[in-house]
């Protein structure tokens, strides 16, 4: 199969600390949910934000469809990669109907305005994302849930071959996790988008994602299938902390053993 | 939207009264069908113009028809720069001064005063270079590694103005008396010097300004977001909001190049037209330059026929804007 996306021998610091990216590559293809995973400061935003081009990277190519994102203007990127970032905080309360729409902008011309044909995509996105009841509502009134399902709207409505998911999950309850991860393997499937998704719960990576990437301060530490990369060592390594495997059924999930954490020595 | 629709046509019935009243309100009295009839006369449409007094001729086509319509550009332009920049800084409490322009603009004009005198044009037109000047040093002050964001450049904006209003200062203790009271009066703004040639100057920067405002109104949704969200929907958000902070520092310059620092215009009229139509800008830009037209040409008529003497525009706009402001904190409603 084709790559969606390819990140090839990339790095990245900041101005002269020491490097928050170290020789990373992988492969992304469509229709896979790729998860980025490991402990805070790790380098998974960093390699989001060079994904995103927020970032340059100091070496490294990354290529959207074999085309390499480094020089491509503003625009022609929007059209190729959507982003959901981890915080969204709007002075001004668009209506649900006006954010989504805002995702058509990469294809209107610079002194456009949406027209019923990009009002037309806007809402079969908000329709796929099962908030057509919340359209005309302001986006200050919705639950941090539904925001985060407005926000994926919103990139769907670029129509892009990837999709960037910042920490989609950090301010939701257990049901809303649930909820905003369902959607996206769903348009996964549904549009063959090839997904980058940044989490911290060990359990939904091996529960939503068909592949990982392990980082740990700035270097790659594993690659592959969740449910063979996340084993109790790995983690214990990486966070420091005493971890259990539970088996039940088909299913798997990492938790914290009782007692103290412990510093690595 | 039928509500739009109703709200634009209470806009509109604001403004055909407004802009009657103007014209026959002040101490030559004009009655409203001798107004009509005059206008009807002068566009050659029916009546012969010769027949009226001269005295009512010059009140009515060269006092208060220019002075109506340089009102209608300042309010549309104090009002549109202010919705501009308050989109592009994300911060519903910036103002059209926030960089200093009028700080810089005052001192352009003090220069020309202290130095030269009452010189018209001359005046006006170091007050436009003022203006633009403090708005580009505190633009530059603010970029550091090729990155401009919004809390410096409101923090260079506030030293920019800091540092005109001291030279500013230090004009006005050196100047005579008789010019330093003709600053004073400068500074608190009115349109009581307005004139064709002052019309005709400032029509070309305003429309065109406006123009571009309205015509990018879609991206400064976008652009509200923030840099990163509007960068990856495909917006070049320095270049972009160079753009937005130019044409809306064009717009104040001139509005303050002929008519002083008129405050709170530009603040609380895009405040208003948030709370009347949401805060698309789609909608916001448009009913936010007429709003603002219609509120500096009510204005100017309270503020030159409410006594016997004129009272600056300025100091009118700000004892109806300071309440106001102050109704919409309590009410919590300017976050918007």
């Amino acid at each position: 199969m084709v790559e969606r996306i390819t990140v090839e021998n990339l790095s990245y610091r900041y101005d002269d600390h020491k490097w928050a990216l170290q020789d990373i590559s992988f492969k992304v293809e469509p229709g896979e949910i790729f998860a980025l995973f490991g402990p805070n400061s790790c380098g998974k935003t960093t390699l989001l934000r060079c994904i995103s081009s927020l970032l340059k990277p100091k070496t490294g190519i990354i290529r959207v469809d074999g085309l390499n994102l480094a020089g491509m203007p503003a625009v022609k990127q929007a059209r190729r990669v959507a982003v959901v970032h981890q915080i969204h905080q709007s002075t001004f309360p668009y209506n649900v109907e006006t954010m989504v729409l805002m995702g058509r902008t990469p294809h209107l011309g610079f002194l456009g305005t949406p027209d019923s044909a990009a009002l037309t995509v806007a809402r079969k996105s908000i329709n796929d994302m099962g908030i057509g009841h919340l359209a005309d509502r302001y986006i200050n009134t919705l639950s941090g849930g539904e925001r985060q399902l407005v926000l994926i709207a919103r990139s769907l409505a670029q129509e892009t071959g990837v999709l960037l998911l910042d920490e989609p999950t950090t301010y939701l309850d257990f049901r809303n996790q649930n909820q905003v991860l369902q959607q996206v393997r769903s348009l996964v499937e549904k549009r063959d988008l090839a997904v980058i998704i940044t989490l911290h719960d060990p359990n939904l990576v091996i529960q939503h994602a068909h592949r990982v990437l392990l980082l740990q301060e700035g270097k790659v530490v594993g690659i592959g299938a969740p449910r063979e990369k996340l084993r109790r060592e790995t983690l214990e390594e990486i966070y420091h902390l005493p971890v259990e495997e539970v088996t039940s059924g088909d299913h798997f999930f990492l938790v914290p053993r009782d007692g103290c954490c412990h510093d690595h020595e | 939207m039928p509500a739009k629709r109703l709200l634009t046509a209470i806009l509109a019935g604001l403004f055909v009264p407004a802009f009657f009243a103007a014209l026959f309100i002040g101490r030559y009295t004009l009655l409203p069908a001798e107004v009509v009839s005059m206008l009807v006369a002068w566009l050659g449409i029916s009546g012969n113009l010769a027949d009226w007094p001269d005295a009512a001729q010059v009140v009515l086509f060269q006092v208060r028809l220019p002075r109506l319509l340089m009102a209608l550009l300042v309010g549309a332009a104090l009002a549109g720069s202010g919705t501009a920049l308050q989109g592009v800084m994300r911060n519903p409490l910036v103002s059209p001064y926030i960089l200093g322009l009028s700080a810089g603009a005052s001192f352009g004009a003090a220069l020309v005063a202290a130095f030269f005198g009452d010189v018209y044009l001359f005046r006006q037109l170091f007050a436009f270079l003022g203006g633009v000047i403090a708005t580009v040093a505190a633009y530059r002050i603010a970029r550091v590694r090729s990155e401009t964001p919004v809390l410096s450049l409101v923090l260079s904006g506030v030293l920019v103005g800091a540092f005109f209003t001291a030279l500013l200062s230090m004009i006005q203790l050196f100047v005579d008396p008789y010019r330093l009271a003709g600053i004073i009066f400068w500074m608190m703004g009115g349109l009581h010097r307005s004139s064709w040639t002052a019309v005709q100057l400032s029509l070309g920067p305003v429309l065109f300004g406006l123009l571009v405002l309205y015509k990018l109104r879609w991206r400064l949704n976008v652009l509200s977001l923030g840099d990163d969200e509007a960068r990856s929907l495909g917006l070049s958000v320095g270049k972009e909001r160079i753009i937005f902070i130019g044409i809306a520092t064009m717009l104040a310059a001139t509005a303050v190049a002929f008519c002083g620092s008129i405050g709170w215009v530009g603040l609380m009229i895009p405040h208003m037209a948030r709370m009347i139509v949401g805060p698309d800008h789609r909608v916001v830009i448009p009913f936010s330059f007429s709003l603002g037209a219609v509120f500096v040409l009510l204005s100017d008529t309270m503020a030159r026929s409410l006594f016997e003497f004129e009272i600056p525009l300025g100091v009118i706009t700000t004892l109806v804007g300071v309440p106001f402001f102050a109704y919409l904190l309590k009410k919590g409603e300017a976050a918007w």
